[in-house]
């Protein structure tokens, strides 16, 4: 999945990545290596990231339209692209989660947002998300500066299409098909006709990442690089 | 995370922490003790924290019994906001997330929610930092982009949507100016004049700008203290502050850049007990049973 994240940077675009989770870091790092460069990192929390100053001064370069890509992982997607950071009900009960973060603000104005999740499964991907984090398509007198465009899993890369107001598989790793990628979805993908498999791992992807990209990680000081 | 006490470096040479050049040419009157710094706190104000967990400050804190506040996680509510809520401190939290670190999650928001004791206060990281960037800058209001659609828009009563008085064909979110009453952070060191160093890793400057009253605990007092800035520091001038209380291990046992790493067993330790309830009360009953700060 870090390789599909890396697939997605363009080079030398400014790029956001939550220290939350490694996925996408470690696709930046690789993106860095390979086929982007001169991508810059907005977070202190990745070797060689931009030295921003908090957290604040990032929100405002995303805010004024500076982010080109944003990594994001929700609890829940939706048919309608809404994501849901906050809680599901269960039982009649709010089960709460960590929190809506930069979710609300950031869907709107990074240029582009790239939603991973491990998990596909119809619990993550269900007809309507119990608690509507960020919005998919914006609302009538909204200004938005960008929007959701891919959702990378562990079963596929899916494609966001804000003309059509539609989530398309794009394409379905090895070892899946898209009835076996619809099946594990909890609304109807549209199927386009270039759906195809997507590329594993080459090897130049593969090397840099166990000779380059992970060493640079190593254990720093954030625990979930220990845990994994 | 029982804390060693600390005095303030304004006392006599005789107790100022060794170590402290310059301790003993601090400015009169600059520096105070953490147990007066804090009592700057007062049951109901509003306190924000950021990620740096100024965890000896919060825990004089919960040794003072100090009840009803309202937490500000700047943007995300950390061990210190944590350990309030578990010690019975919080009457509500707002926050755009709680996030331990990498250490993953605590219940004690949770527990406390489920129980009626704590009212959570949905909320974004970008939305606290622009609200208090206005309340720094004494607006009444802020824009902020986004939000809608959002259940964070939905839920909250003093989110309100206008029309861009500059952009007539959108409109705008607007939200109120947050001006915490305290802010608290831990800061690396001070001057004799009490110009803090702090890092710029997190929302220090921010929550010190828009807060009415600013406390900062240092590890020390050094004539040198402004020179020689590392690159991930800042100088919070004392301008910005109104307390400073020199506190060695004031952070602990969370890393303090410069001066000490991160206890992992005496982390480990506080999530294995915040697993419970039970564990809870009994970490937070042992640090009312510890010596009380100077």
């Amino acid at each position: 999945m870090a390789v599909l994240c890396a697939r997605e940077i363009h080079d030398g675009e400014r790029i956001g990545v939550g220290v939350e989770s490694p996925i996408p870091v470690v696709g930046a790092l690789l993106a860095r290596m390979l086929s982007a460069p001169g991508v810059i990192i907005g977070s202190r929390g990745v070797p060689g990231g931009a030295r921003l100053v908090g957290s604040h001064e990032f929100t405002q370069l995303a805010q004024s339209g500076k982010i080109d890509l944003f990594f994001l992982a929700a609890v829940q997607v939706d048919a309608q692209a809404n994501i849901n950071l906050q809680y599901i009900v269960e039982d009649g009960r709010r089960k709460r989660f960590l929190g809506a973060f930069a979710a609300p603000i950031y869907y709107a104005v990074a240029r582009r947002t790239v939603l991973y999740r491990a998990e596909h499964s119809p619990r993550v991907f269900v007809k309507a998300v119990d608690c509507v984090t960020a919005a998919g398509w914006p609302a009538p007198r909204e200004r938005r500066l960008g929007g959701p465009s891919k959702i990378i899993t562990g079963r596929a890369v899916l494609r966001v299409d804000h003309e059509r107001r539609a989530i398309e598989l794009e394409s379905f790793h090895p070892g899946e098909t898209p009835a076996s990628v619809q099946a594990a979805t909890g609304f109807a993908l549209a199927i386009p006709d270039d759906v195809h498999e997507t590329p594993p791992p080459t090897e130049a992807e593969t090397r840099a990442l166990h000779e380059h990209v992970y060493p640079a990680l190593g254990t720093a000081a954030v625990p979930w690089l220990a845990a994994n | 995370m029982t804390q060693r006490p600390a005095t303030g470096a304004a006392e006599s040479s005789d107790t100022a922490p060794s170590g402290n050049r310059g301790a003993d040419r601090a400015v009169a009157g600059c520096f105070s003790t953490l147990d007066e710094a804090v009592r700057r706190v007062p049951d109901g104000a509003s306190l924000a924290l950021t990620k740096f967990n100024p965890m000896a400050a919060v825990c004089e804190l919960v040794r003072q019994r100090r009840t009803g506040l309202h937490l500000i996680g700047v943007p995300t509510a950390s061990f210190g906001v944590d350990l309030l809520i578990a010690a019975g401190c919080a009457s509500s939290v707002e926050t755009g997330a709680f996030v331990l670190g990498g250490y993953g999650a605590a219940r004690n928001h949770l527990r406390a929610a489920d129980e009626g004791r704590l009212r959570l206060i949905e909320s974004a990281c970008p939305l606290i930092e622009m609200q208090l960037r206005a309340g720094a800058a004494g607006f009444t209001f802020t824009p902020v982009p986004g939000l809608f659609g959002s259940d964070v828009l939905r839920e909250r009563g003093d989110l309100k949507v206008i029309s861009d008085p500059f952009d007539p064909t959108h409109d705008v979110v607007i939200a109120p100016a947050l001006r915490p009453d305290v802010a608290l952070i831990h800061g690396l060191r001070a001057d004799p004049e009490g110009n803090v160093v702090a890092t710029i890793l997190n929302e220090d400057r921010l929550a010190v700008q828009a807060a009415r009253t600013a406390i900062a605990t240092v590890e020390e007092v050094r004539e040198d203290a402004l020179q020689s800035l590392a690159a991930d520091e800042q100088v919070i001038p004392r301008i910005l502050l109104d307390a400073v209380a020199v506190v060695p291990g004031g952070a602990r046992p969370f890393a303090c850049p410069g001066y000490y790493g991160a206890e992992r067993d005496a982390i480990k330790a506080y999530l294995a007990a915040a697993r419970t309830a039970e564990g809870m009360a009994a970490y937070v009953a042992a640090i009312r049973a510890a010596p009380a700060g100077g």
